[in-house]
């Protein structure tokens, strides 16, 4: 891996935005995501490469030490708002297709339940490991979950829920995919539910934290 | 109040709160992330967002709370159910143990109105998801505040009886289902405090709490039972594990 790609992993890991930002103060003054993603784009380093050993790597990083609660939520969200900022000069090669994701992942909070926070974590950490994510928001119904799949046709879908209450809905959104698109991998997530509930529901794979559920995507679903 | 003069204890109550009322710190509130504000601290940005929120909280929470507290011949307690009139609350062992001496039941709610609710949604679903989500850090701290606050009351009103208060425990928590927040509900008065309930017994404003707690001559607090349950992921656990590091 050349050394811009690694310093790249870097300021993702530590949430260096660019030059400008405060944050982390033991990089104060130094370049950041942006200004080195930029830089990696101008030495005609392949997007892909940028992407994959650089920024998908600084993501990877920030996702096991949340996973092991080295970090918390915080330092997840400032890795993201970091690899966000490197991820601009990468977009317009998507589109050439000089660049691919790994597959794409449609995410929701389920019916009844308005809890954002878990589900837009589990977004950035799956962003963030080359997946693209297509974030329905809170309070999805399976049959809007089923229409998103039929539209944008992913990989897997993957369900938050926060409370007991309202994970008992994940169930009919996996009957209605197993029914609609039985291709499509589920995977459940959020505070309240155990593999064991996952298991009666029949999801795919139940995962505690992002990590797990982009490592099952990696090995699972990846193109 | 009472003949004696003492305040009643059985009935409702409400309280407003002003925020200088809750001695809530900078501090309270990156604990509540997983973090301090010590000296050196590579994480200051947390500690000066936390101002910031504290700052536009000023003017964007509502702070309120209370109780109604049930007289002893309406109450039943079991090992992990509590029976109010002819309501059950399946509340699981770890609670019910910790009740069981209580001579009287304080049912509560606690809000900090959804101010600070509108402007974290906002904030995380544009550009800054960060700041909004140290804003919601900061909700969340407001109306665990609140309801220290409400218990403290509750103590300064039973203390005239040699009662103590136990800690305070809510649906959603210890084993106990989010679902029975409608059960206690029913004992509160009519749209107490403005908080409504959804149809997943959801409180709305998201930044409420709900709970019960035991009063008595034979109750006391105790330390949060991280051990004996089996929720990992816990705001009390994570504020212990936060305070013993």
């Amino acid at each position: 891996m050349s050394e811009l790609l690694e310093r790249i992993a870097h300021v993702v890991e530590k949430g260096k935005v660019n030059k400008a930002a405060p944050f982390p103060p033991a990089l104060k003054g130094e370049d950041g995501a942006d200004e080195l993603t930029k830089r990696a784009v101008e030495e005609g380093i392949k997007p892909q490469r940028i992407l994959n050993e650089g920024l998908v790597v600084g993501m990877m990083k920030i996702g096991v030490k949340f996973k092991n609660n080295e970090v918390f939520v915080p330092d997840v969200l400032i890795a993201a708002k970091a690899m966000k900022a490197g991820m601009k000069h990468i977009e317009p090669f998507f589109l050439s297709k000089e660049v691919e994701y790994k597959g794409k992942i449609v995410a929701g909070t389920v019916a009844g339940d308005l809890h954002d926070i878990g589900k837009n974590i589990l977004s950035m950490i799956l962003q963030g490991g080359g997946w693209e994510v297509v974030d329905l928001g809170i309070d999805v119904s399976a049959d809007k979950f089923a229409e998103a799949v039929a539209e944008h046709k992913p990989e897997a879908v993957c369900m938050s829920a926060l409370l007991t209450t309202t994970m008992v809905n994940m169930e009919a959104v996996v009957k209605k995919i197993r029914e609609t698109s039985p291709e499509t991998k589920t995977i459940v997530g959020g505070a309240p539910l155990t593999a064991d509930f996952a298991k009666k529901i029949e999801a795919d794979f139940y995962s505690p934290d992002p990590q797990g559920a982009l490592e099952y995507l990696n090995s699972e679903c990846a193109a | 109040m009472e003949a004696s003069g003492r305040e009643a204890v059985f009935g409702a109550k409400e309280f407003r709160y002003e925020l200088a009322d809750l001695n809530l710190t900078r501090d309270d509130v990156v604990e509540e992330m997983g973090y301090t504000c010590e000296e050196g601290n590579e994480r200051g940005y947390l500690c000066d967002l936390a101002e910031e929120a504290a700052e536009l909280a000023k003017s964007n929470v509502e702070l309120r709370g209370g109780f109604v507290v049930v007289e002893p011949d309406r109450i039943d307690i079991q090992k992990g159910s509590i029976q109010i009139d002819d309501v059950v609350f399946d509340s699981q062992p770890i609670i019910t143990a910790r009740l069981r001496r209580a001579e009287g039941l304080a049912l509560f709610a606690a809000t900090a109105g959804d101010g600070l609710e509108k402007i974290s949604k906002e904030l995380m679903s544009g550009d800054d998801m960060l700041k909004g989500y140290v804003i919601d850090a900061y909700a969340s701290a407001a109306v665990e505040a609140v309801a220290d606050k409400l218990e403290a009351e509750l103590e300064r009103i039973v203390e005239p009886r040699g009662w103590n208060v136990t800690n305070r425990y809510s649906p959603g928590y210890c084993n106990w289902s989010v679902a029975e927040q409608s059960k206690l509900f029913s004992f509160l008065p009519e749209a107490f405090l403005g908080i409504t309930l959804t149809a997943t017994s959801l409180m709305r404003p998201i930044k409420s709490v709900s709970g019960v707690i035991g009063v008595g001559e034979n109750v006391k607090r105790q330390d949060y039972q991280c051990a004996v349950c089996d929720m990992r992921n816990c705001y009390r656990r994570r504020v212990v594990q936060s305070k013993e590091k």
